[in-house]
């Protein structure tokens, strides 16, 4: 994983040169396949579920692009080093629980428990960072294996049953509005606006693809790629946390089943929108219309009455089927791709 | 490289790479914990329901391992060994449902369907050529949501002939124990005997080699995947055994278990190079760790979080640093 993706893969927007013109053409495309996906689900929402373009249900929509969108953009990170991070959905579990287990409700211990969850999430994802740096783990075995860690620290320092309140000084973070759109939403846009530049604007961002794009060419021309991979990872980390706030704030209790979550969504939104596996290339805005496509997705099953099962189903089927459909040449850069294996990934 | 040719040319002496490449680190590591626990506490451990407790759990993780050892040794992986069970283990239970007569078509039943889900993960990964973990990381996903959609609560009820099979023992050896030898011995064979093993061994070691020089690369990574799907099926089974009942978590985290006493084992996740005899290690390793949290009478809570820390450093000290 940490080697690199093979060297006929061009990194994305370094890439400049003759072929400017059909470059734009490809960027439209990438992002209109998904747009268009949205189209039509939208079209199919609205003729199946007739409630489905009233108030409530849009506020809960912006909500969980809000929610998914946080998780998204880290996700996005560090797929584009070449990386995967399943260790969120553990994250955001820890977060609500030290929350809860640390302030007991007091809005006045509020700050001390954010920046408790705030180390803590720096921690797992510099754990993950360094197996994956220097212990050459594979991400996905490295970050599985500190979700695992993460939820046995849950239930052995809670004996199983989380419990405490959330203080209701936190509550504006999950349920407030700001201009009549919810606070999760601007939450989500801050950060990919912020991701956005970086990635697109400046050095460090060039660096990250190319480091996603073949990490040892990039490290041989004087970058320091392991830096960039811990980074990504502990930025990951860093953006559960707050989207664990914005779930505690939201709830206002412990889910105890929450620690359980496997939560594929920021998986499921990333490649939907285009963000290859392989490192190197998608862009911020790809992931924005990825979260927006899952989450009315998973409102449109709600409406039509689906439980937690079939929409961990559906996630499932999106993430296969977007690779599928990566592999198969409408998102992905170069078409030798396919059956082309390199290595565990 | 001129580190690596000196190396070869010095003549072999004691090296840690070389144990837990062939296994034996985690035997010595299966040895120390047996005399830890036997001066801790002789009388319990030896006892012969301890002794059971820990060869009962071998069963269904080992199962689970074989499975999880071919696909690695395949270069791949497979992130669905958890969540196949979980299904088998649900349906086992709902379609019994205490009825001794449905026992063989149910069986039999579950475990084509461990096949079926093997199947379509060897074409996804092999014919179509998708990255093996997420092609069964969206399966896992699938398949858990798939068990949660059937019950979200424990249900059904196997019959009493199966339930025996898990919970009854001579001495100190369970009934079921003699399920894992059989598949061990199979897989064995397989490995060690058989064309398919041979090809499996050149898959994963340079795949664009073995497809030059003629091997069937397509069908013996699918067959790989579909062994792994029926083991995981029959681990299933044995967890609805030994629960009585399906639950929809029953096989949670199984996936990763295995993936961790393969790694324990020796075995490369870059495939290609393994050993059974020490995944088998592994495996017992594992037991004697999570039933030894009963022994020592330590809170049932810190099992997990045990569990976690044993994956974490067998990640980061037995994953292979070498690439080839």
């Amino acid at each position: 994983m940490t080697t690199g993706a093979p060297p006929t893969e061009a990194a994305g927007p370094a890439r400049a040169g003759a072929s400017a013109g059909r470059d734009v053409v490809r960027r439209a495309l990438s992002l209109l396949a998904p747009l268009a996906g949205l189209a039509v689900l939208l079209l199919v929402a609205a003729v199946t579920t007739p409630g489905f373009y009233s108030a409530g249900v849009l506020q809960l929509v912006l909500f969980q692009i809000g929610l998914i969108g946080v998780t998204a953009v880290g996700q996005t990170l560090v797929l584009l080093v070449g990386g995967i991070d399943l260790s969120i959905g553990a994250v955001i579990g820890l977060t609500t629980v030290v929350i809860a287990e640390h302030s007991r409700g007091d809005g006045e211990r509020l700050g001390v428990a954010i920046l408790l969850a705030t180390a803590a999430g720096a921690g797992v994802g510099l754990l993950n960072g360094l197996l994956v740096v220097r212990r050459q783990v594979p991400a996905f075995v490295a970050t599985f294996a500190t979700f695992v860690l993460v939820q046995g620290v849950i239930t052995a320092w809670t004996r199983g049953a989380p419990s405490g309140n959330i203080p209701g000084e936190l509550s504006p973070l999950g349920i407030g509005r700001w201009l009549g759109i919810p606070v999760p939403l601007w939450a989500f846009l801050v950060v990919a606006v912020v991701a956005g530049v970086v990635l697109g604007r400046t050095g460090l961002g060039r660096r990250l693809y190319a480091t996603g794009a073949n990490e040892r060419a990039t490290a041989l021309s004087g970058v320091r790629t392991r830096w960039i991979i811990a980074g990504c990872f502990v930025a990951s980390g860093l953006l559960a946390v707050l989207a664990g706030l914005i779930n505690a704030g939201y709830i206002g209790y412990v889910d105890a089943r929450l620690s359980r979550s496997l939560d594929p969504n920021s998986v499921a939104a990333a490649v939907i929108g285009g963000i290859a596996l392989t490192g190197g290339r998608g862009r911020i805005g790809q992931t924005v219309v990825g979260v927006t496509l899952l989450a009315v997705l998973l409102a449109w099953l709600r409406q039509l009455g689906a439980g937690a099962g079939a929409q961990l189903v559906v996630s499932g089927a999106v993430i296969l089927l977007a690779v599928w459909l990566q592999g198969s040449g409408w998102a992905a850069r170069s078409p030798r791709r396919i059956k082309q294996r390199d290595g565990v990934r | 490289m001129s580190a690596a040719a000196a190396l070869e040319i010095r003549p072999r002496r004691f090296s840690l790479a070389d144990l837990t490449r062939t296994g034996a680190a985690v035997w010595i590591v299966v040895l120390v914990a047996v005399v830890a626990l036997t001066v801790t506490d002789a009388g319990g451990f030896w006892a012969p329901a301890n002794i059971a407790n820990v060869l009962t759990a071998t069963v269904v993780l080992g199962l689970a391992a074989l499975g999880q050892h071919l696909v690695v040794l395949s270069g791949g992986i497979d992130l669905a060994v958890g969540s196949t069970a979980t299904l088998s283990a649900l349906l086992t239970a709902i379609l019994l449902d205490g009825y001794p007569i449905r026992t063989v078509p149910v069986l039999v039943g579950m475990l084509l369907l461990g096949g079926v889900i093997g199947l379509l993960h060897g074409l996804l990964v092999a014919r179509v050529g998708l990255p093996p973990f997420i092609v069964t990381l969206a399966s896992l996903y699938l398949i858990q949501g798939a068990a949660f959609t059937i019950s979200t609560t424990p249900t059904g009820q196997v019959t009493s002939a199966l339930s025996s099979v898990a919970l009854q023992r001579i001495g100190p050896v369970p009934y079921s124990f003699a399920v894992l030898v059989v598949a061990l011995a199979a897989v064995a064979f397989a490995l060690g005997r058989t064309a398919f093993g041979r090809q499996l061994y050149a898959v994963g070691g340079d795949l664009p080699a073995a497809r030059s020089s003629g091997v069937p690369v397509e069908k013996v990574l699918v067959t790989a995947y579909v062994l792994a799907g029926v083991l995981a099926a029959l681990a299933g089974i044995l967890l609805a055994a030994r629960a009585t009942i399906g639950s929809p978590t029953a096989g949670q985290g199984l996936e990763l278990s295995a993936i961790t006493v393969v790694v324990l084992g020796g075995t490369s996740l870059l495939g290609g190079r393994g050993s059974l005899v020490g995944t088998m290690g592994g495996v017992l390793l594992l037991s004697l760790v999570s039933s030894s949290v009963t022994l020592l009478q330590l809170p049932a809570t810190l099992t997990e979080l045990i569990r976690g820390v044993v994956i974490l450093a067998a990640a980061a000290l037995f994953v292979a640093k070498v690439r080839r």
